[in-house]
């Protein structure tokens, strides 16, 4: 998070110099301690992060990719005037853990065309299918074994 | 290389509108309201993209182009909450749901009977 503020202070500062980079780095600094302070932000935590970087990578590709996938799809039920599509409310478990995976997980079946979250509650999901085809593989798919994995090295 | 870089950005903001094209069209073709926000969230998520991908040729390697970086992550990590807010609002809200949308429950029987407490 740090490194992140410090990139985003910069990036919104238009130019780099010395003293934009040190003000940065302090302002950056000041910034993340406040967050440790307050609101459950660690340096440990922050080196898990680092840790997972691969993983989140190769996150990032899987959901670049389901998100194509879905848009084709959910596309050839909006043009094709015979494709009708079977919508449906499902309901389904994970083994992840913790609250984060399970969030993260929630986010990327909603930003995937095609699905949307409308409930997780203790870790049940209850999403939106636009087709029937589309709760396929839910509770199993590419982005929970990657979420499985990050919790294996966090924890 | 100008070129190329123009013509790659007009192409994916082209593509990207298509989508929002696509996208209006499925608001129209689709009655229910849990499938329109299926329609929207294309827009939200791939067209949003490939526009912000043709603005970021136009821009080359610049801050401005991590700028562009940063809206697209900051997009990808609001837009879900929102639709996920409006989709719990319907699902609440709608007392009619099962006759709206077929209901599906894929829990696992053994993670249903841990949880039941009359299971003894």
């Amino acid at each position: 998070m740090y490194l992140f503020l410090l990139a985003l202070w910069i990036i919104f500062n238009g130019r780099i110099t010395l003293e934009i980079v040190l003000l940065g780095v302090v302002l950056a600094a000041a910034v993340f301690a406040f967050m440790c302070r307050f609101m459950d932000y660690s340096i440990g935590k922050e080196k898990n992060i680092l840790m997972l970087a691969g993983l989140i990578g190769r996150y990032a590709l899987v959901l670049i990719v389901e998100v194509i996938k879905s848009t084709l799809g959910a596309c050839r039920f909006i043009l094709v005037p015979g494709a009708n599509p079977q919508p449906l409310i499902c309901r389904f478990t994970t083994p992840l853990q913790t609250d984060q995976a399970r969030a993260l997980l929630a986010n990327s079946i909603t930003l995937t065309p095609g699905t949307i979250t409308v409930s997780l509650e203790n870790g049940e999901y209850t999403v939106h299918c636009l087709d029937r085809s589309m709760a396929e593989g839910l509770s199993d798919s590419r982005f929970v074994q990657l979420l499985l994995r990050m919790e294996e090295v966090t924890r | 290389m100008e070129t190329i870089r123009f013509l790659l950005g007009t192409v994916l903001i082209a593509a990207g509108l298509l989508i929002f094209i696509i996208e209006i069209l499925g608001n129209y073709r689709f009655s229910y309201v849990l499938s329109r926000m299926q329609a929207a969230s294309i827009g939200d998520s791939f067209g949003i993209a490939l526009c912000l991908l043709g603005a970021m040729f136009y821009f080359g390697w610049s801050l401005a182009c991590l700028k562009l970086i940063f809206v697209e992550i900051f997009l990808w990590f609001s837009s879900p909450v929102s639709s996920h807010l409006v989709a719990k609002l319907e699902a609440d809200t709608n007392e009619d749901l099962g006759s709206c949308v077929e209901m599906l429950d894929m829990t696992e029987p053994s993670a249903k009977e841990e949880d039941d407490p009359c299971n003894t």
